[in-house]
């Protein structure tokens, strides 16, 4: 168990401390100073994980807890993605489409938040709800599209990313749904979701730090467990990795398949409903942060495992929260998204890799001898 | 206007709040005690969008703190030099501008749901002063005001408004707006003395604050050219210089011979537009937006409707070193000096007639004789009227 | 593999015989420049030599056959047989020169193969060849042929052992893996015997029998059992009742036509005929993975429509399909899972949609157990077995449905002698427990051990059914090649 653990977390762990230290080498460069790269990243350590320095000149808890409330804050998010994202691929799809299902989970959090009146804890997981209900939907047709007339998930996914963009973004929220009380005000947005419906906070009035983590927790927890121990989640394993003996054992392939997309989209949804419940409180002009695009990088750095995601999902959360820090040592904004991209690069190369290697050992013949 | 209190308005009790009423543990601890700390948070369109977020950078960086930043750091420069950045009018402006010695302390954001953990962090870090680029900033300022009631903050382009969209009020927020469509009605104006056929208008997101731009851009074209046709459209961003170079080579296709943008970083891609088709030999301008863009494009740029982001910056950063930064609600409008058009450099024929036509407008609205529409109600009375 | 040593020389026809897992494959890897020997040499012409890839190994002339066959399906022969050394014109594939070349190739060893036709219209034998040639066409001069048998007709194999000896003839040393005694004595003039990775004989063929190979093999006095005890026929009632039934091949072509046929309980039906003919259709038709266009399916004389694999598992259908990688089995997921497939909706290996992990184990291990699957270990990957072992896990897990029509297609391919026997037994054991057992094999002499009737498919159509009293090897070789229209009885 242990050492499949090791195995498996392995190849995640060195790509992502490969990452950081060819960022580190980039920053040193540009900088012409090894302190600067230094100082950046220990300011994105202690922006990350709590400002223990400063903690210990005594500044109270509030340094350490705002650092890793907005990194778990952003690991949540994250980790709804990424698991999106893995959830589709353990059923065999590549579901690209996670941005557009976001997008359309935090308009109907928005919608449901602002319209309705509700008492506070009924609200938020009403809003949670029809966020992963309209999200799921908007899963469900890249599925339809792929069984009923053979598109390819990646083409059609992408392609309802820009419908959600355009459908949202560009007509809803400026139009139907744009926020009453703007007039002539420069209020961006839909209207501000009620109190009751904003998910509340942990940690007071120190961070943002909201319940939609725990959401996040628990959704990659339930997610483990139903796919390693619930027949569903067993099929849909099977569906994912051979889906004609899935069939020929029979499982319903498209059945499974639907139900894959649908949590998929749901998940996606409902980190939108995070993003407008837990801290902007209302659909903002524009999502334009790519978490969803974030959450195959997430997913495949976590190698599709639910608690890795979420392990995945902590980590760039911190890196992402404390990132921002590098800043003020004059480091490009981009870096945190730079190291996600690279620690991307370097599992999928090893996917690449582990590819090429089983294909040649696939021209073993079926015979292997007696290990020694 | 009665809103104008910038150097009128004295608060003194307001000096150096944060290090007496601010609870131990929330207690900044300044770098260098001496030297005053001024924190500024991009909006989404950040650094380099050559508009106005550099706009707001310039009057912290280069004014406030005498520092320029290349590459990856600071790097100081001469009074001199500061001196030469200044256009005309502000150079005028009494007492001058000049260095005040602040360290600044800058975060770019990268998304809608960062603004208020950067400007959290900005205060955490020991900034006296915080400045909130841009309307989308405004919540985060309102939240991370309330819980830092020891340190000022700087809106810019919005005042605090609650859920309801009704004005409210910190006593550690100043806000500024800007009457975007008085300098909006001057590059307009000249714009329908400039074209021969048509002019257009690319926006950024279509939301009230570019629609200032828009009216005072049309009732200002309409001023000068009656007859003239304004094309406007939208790009839905303010970070998409592709969207922005499409919309404005689709309007020259139809024959838009002078474009103004208002649309931040997309505007870019407007002004790329305009001078790829002037480089072709067509006779058309761009009107840039914000800052003076002229250096975009030297050849294509008829000028750029400026809003001084940087001198409100400024001088908010200077009414801290001097222990009067007040909370107050500053309009901004081409009385003040705070909206304006940049130097004509291009030539056209007519050009000094022109010039004092759009004076002549100026002296107008100053004078409150011209009422320039804010708002597309508005433009429609104002078009109507004779 | 432990301390083996192997001298080929040219015009060598050498065979390597031993038990799935003896290592016959690896020893050959390691000649093929797919594995590194940890001690030890390899010398080419009396020249130590290191092969680092299979590259290294063409390079030497040495070529390999393998038993998953290396091709491109959507590519021509020609391509195909050129893939990796494309001749090019100015950096642009130069087709027509391959084309001429690899007829040139095809005629200099006497292969009748159209190179411009696309493989996967090839039946498997001239598929075979295809990968012979690509070995030729490379330089090959040691020709390693891995279970080559494993999927022809008797006449199939009988053409391939020609070409091989004409091609030994001409020079060339060609070694043969095979489980089939009695083509590697009527091939080989010489047989090694690999038994757990050591080489334990190396006899001349002429001086041997195929029971001393049987006992050398597995190292006991097992031979393979062929038609062992049996009891009387006493077939029951119809499990399976086709029709006048008709289906397609996934591309749209005709595959069953008309197509009357029976399996009654406690009766093993065979179905003899060249790949090809629709026996793979059939099995998939009876078992619900092709849908039926015409004529009538009955199980347990019951009328069934729309049969799907689910449903066809609730009417008590099993299924050991041919390629069990594609159609049987999860490659990544553990033994236990495997086992599990197909009834991962039923107790012990779910209760109430969670899946019980402890009675799943109970039942793995049992099973694995009873059919000697190697390594015992339930939470293996499924991947990490031998082919062998891999294909009792799928015979094991369908055998325990307890089912009342049981489909196997190739049930025995590529197993070693005692996984063959044991594979046999057990198929008889559910015969005597009443089970309908329809047997699909291009082991002729499989289907002859085993069937109590006989039906000859031949180009989608039954040419022929045959009981037991009257089985004849060589008229159903002319029924299967469509020779002889048998009269109905």
């Amino acid at each position: 168990m242990r050492e499949r653990l090791i195995r498996g977390a392995l190849p995640s762990v060195l790509s992502v401390a490969a990452a950081l230290l060819l960022c580190f080498a980039a920053i040193a460069v540009v900088a012409a100073s090894a302190k600067v790269a230094l100082d950046a990243y220990l300011a994105m350590v202690w922006g990350g994980l709590g400002d223990l320095p400063r903690f210990l000149d005594g500044a109270g808890v509030a340094v350490l807890a705002r650092p890793w409330g907005e990194a778990a804050t952003k690991a949540g998010l994250l980790a709804l993605t990424g698991l999106s994202v893995a959830v589709a691929f353990k059923a065999g799809l590549f579901n690209i489409g996670a941005q557009g299902q976001m997008i359309l989970g935090a308009i109907a959090a928005a919608f449901l938040g602002a319209q309705l009146e509700l008492p506070a804890l009924v609200h938020p997981l009403l809003c949670i709800s029809g966020a992963a209900v309209a999200g799921g939907l908007y899963g469900l047709l890249p599925a339809a599209l792929k069984l009923r007339r053979g598109v390819h998930e990646v083409i059609s996914t992408i392609m309802l990313n820009w419908i959600a963009v355009s459908l949202v973004e560009n007509w809803l929220v400026v139009g139907p749904l744009r926020a009453r009380a703007s007039g002539d005000l420069s209020i961006s947005g839909t209207d501000e979701i009620a109190a009751t419906a904003q998910l509340p906070r942990l940690l007071g009035e120190t961070s943002r730090l909201h319940a939609g983590f725990l959401v996040a927790v628990a959704a990659a927890v339930l997610l483990h467990l139903w796919l390693s121990r619930t027949r569903l989640g067993f099929e849909t394993r099977a569906v994912g990795l051979a889906p004609e003996a899935a069939r020929a054992s029979g499982i319903p392939v498209h059945g499974r398949i639907y139900q894959a997309m649908a949590l998929s989209g749901a998940l996606a949804g409902m980190a939108g409903a995070l993003l407008v419940l837990g801290t902007e409180h209302k659909f903002p002009a524009t999502i334009g942060a790519p978490y969803g695009f974030d959450g195959i990088a997430i997913a495949l750095i976590g190698q599709n495992h639910p608690l890795g995601v979420l392990a995945t999902a902590l980590l760039f959360g911190a890196l992402r929260a404390g990132g921002t820090r590098m800043q003020l040592f004059g480091v490009h904004k981009s870096f945190p998204e730079l190291i996600q991209g690279l620690a991307l690069l370097f599992v999928a190369g090893r996917m690449v890799w582990d590819h090429l290697l089983a294909l040649s050992k696939r021209k073993r013949p079926a015979e292997e001898a007696p290990r020694a | 206007m009665k809103h104008y209190r910038l150097n009128i308005l004295l608060a003194a009790l307001a000096v150096a709040g944060c290090k007496k009423s601010e609870p131990a543990q929330e207690q900044p601890r300044p770098a260098e005690p001496k030297k005053h700390a001024v924190g500024l948070v991009t909006d989404v369109g950040g650094r380099g969008d050559h508009s106005f977020n550099d706009s707001a950078l310039r009057g912290l960086e280069l004014w406030a703190a005498g520092v320029a930043f290349e590459g990856s750091a600071y790097k100081p420069v001469t009074r001199e030099e500061v001196r030469r950045s200044l256009a005309e009018d502000v150079a005028r402006l009494e007492p001058p501008v000049e260095p005040l010695g602040v360290r600044p302390l800058v975060v770019q954001s990268k998304a809608q749901e960062d603004y208020e953990p950067n400007l959290q962090l900005l205060v955490d870090q020991g900034a006296a002063l915080t400045v909130g680029v841009g309307f989308m900033l405004e919540n985060a300022v309102e939240a991370v005001a309330r819980r830092n009631p020891g340190s000022k903050f700087l809106l810019i382009d919005s005042p605090l408004l609650d859920a309801k969209g009704n004005p409210v009020k910190l006593p550690n927020v100043r806000t500024v707006v800007f009457r975007e469509e008085e300098g909006s009605f001057l590059v307009g104006a000249l714009a329908g003395l400039v074209s021969k056929k048509q002019v257009g208008f690319v926006g950024g997101m279509e939301i009230p604050l570019i629609k200032k731009f828009e009216a005072g851009f049309k009732a200002g074209v309409k001023s000068t050219a009656p007859k003239t046709a304004v094309l406007s459209s939208y790009t839905g961003t303010f970070d998409n210089v592709a969207a922005g170079k499409q919309i404005a080579q689709d309007m020259l296709a139809k024959g838009v011979d002078v474009i103004f943008h208002a649309a931040g970083s997309d505007g870019l891609g407007v002004i790329q537009a305009v001078k790829e088709a002037r480089s072709s030999g067509k006779e058309v301008y761009g009107i840039g937006v914000d800052s003076d863009q002229h250096h975009l494009a030297p050849e294509a740029m008829l000028t750029s409707m400026i809003k001084r982001v940087d001198l409100a910056v400024y001088q908010a950063a200077r009414d801290l070193v001097e222990g009067k930064l007040a909370a107050t609600d500053v309009v901004l409008g081409l009385k003040e000096g705070g909206v304006g058009y940049a130097l004509v450099r291009a030539e056209f024929p007519g050009k000094a007639e022109a010039l004092a036509k759009i004076e002549e407008l100026r002296r107008r609205i100053v004078a409150g004789e011209i009422d320039v529409p804010s708002n597309s109600a508005e433009l429609e009375a104002f078009q109507a009227a004779p | 593999m432990d301390g083996v040593s192997l001298e080929i020389a040219p015009g060598d026809r050498l065979a390597l015989v031993g038990e799935n897992g003896a290592g016959k494959s690896s020893l050959m890897n390691v000649l093929y420049g797919l594995y590194q020997p940890d001690r030890g040499t390899i010398s080419a012409d009396g020249r130590p030599v290191r092969l680092r890839s299979p590259k290294d190994a063409i390079a030497l002339g040495i070529g390999m056959v393998h038993q998953h066959f290396m091709l491109v399906p959507s590519l021509t022969v020609a391509e195909n047989v050129v893939l990796g050394r494309e001749p090019t014109r100015r950096g642009l594939l130069d087709l027509d020169r391959a084309c001429a070349e690899v007829e040139q190739t095809c005629r200099r060893f006497g292969f009748g193969l159209e190179v411009r036709t696309r493989i996967e219209s090839l039946t498997v034998g001239s598929q075979q060849k295809v990968e012979i040639v690509k070995a030729l066409h490379r330089g090959a001069k040691t020709l390693i042929l891995d279970e080559p048998t494993a999927v022809l007709t008797p006449q199939e194999s009988d053409e391939l052992f020609k070409v091989a000896r004409e091609l030994s003839s001409a020079g060339h040393a060609v070694v043969l893996i095979s489980h089939k005694l009695k083509e590697v004595l009527s091939f080989a003039t010489r047989v090694a015997v690999m038994r757990r990775g050591k080489k334990v004989a190396e006899v001349p063929a002429e001086k041997t029998t195929p029971e001393e190979l049987a006992a050398l093999t597995v190292g006991s006095e097992l031979s393979r059992e062929t038609n062992g005890a049996r009891g009387p026929k006493k077939p029951g009632a119809p499990v399976l009742e086709l029709e006048r039934a008709t289906c397609r091949t996934a591309d749209g072509r005709k595959a069953l036509l008309e197509v009357t046929l029976s399996v009654r309980e406690g009766e093993v039906v065979g179905i003899a005929g060249v790949d090809g003919n629709g026996q793979q259709e059939l099995a998939e038709l009876v078992t619900g993975l092709r849908p039926l266009e015409g004529g009538k399916l009955r199980l347990c004389a019951e009328e069934v429509r729309r049969l799907d694999p689910s449903l066809a598992r609730r009417m008590g259908v099993a299924h050991v399909p041919e390629d069990r990688l594609l159609w049987a089995v999860v490659g990544p997921m553990s033994v236990e899972e495997n086992i599990s497939l197909g009834r991962q909706h039923l107790p012990p290996f779910s209760h109430g949609g969670l899946v019980d992990s402890r009675g799943r184990r109970q039942r793995a291990c049992s099973l694995i157990r009873d059919f000697d699957i190697r390594p015992p270990d339930p939470q293996a990957a499924l991947s990490r077995l031998s082919g062998g072992n891999q294909q009792k896990v799928v015979v094991s897990r369908e055998l325990d449905c307890a089912p009342r029509l049981l489909v196997v297609v190739q049930p025995t391919r590529g197993l070693d002698v005692a996984s063959v026997a044991l594979v046999h037994r057990r198929l008889a054991k559910e015969r005597e427990r009443g089970c309908g057992v329809l047997l699909v094999s291009l082991d002729l002499d499989e289907v002859l051990a085993l069937s109590d009737r006989i039906y000859v498919l031949y180009g989608g159509r039954v040419t022929g059914e045959l009981e037991r009293a009257s089985f004849d090897e060589r008229r159903i070789g002319r029924l299967m090649l469509g020779a002889e229209e048998a009269t109905f009885a």
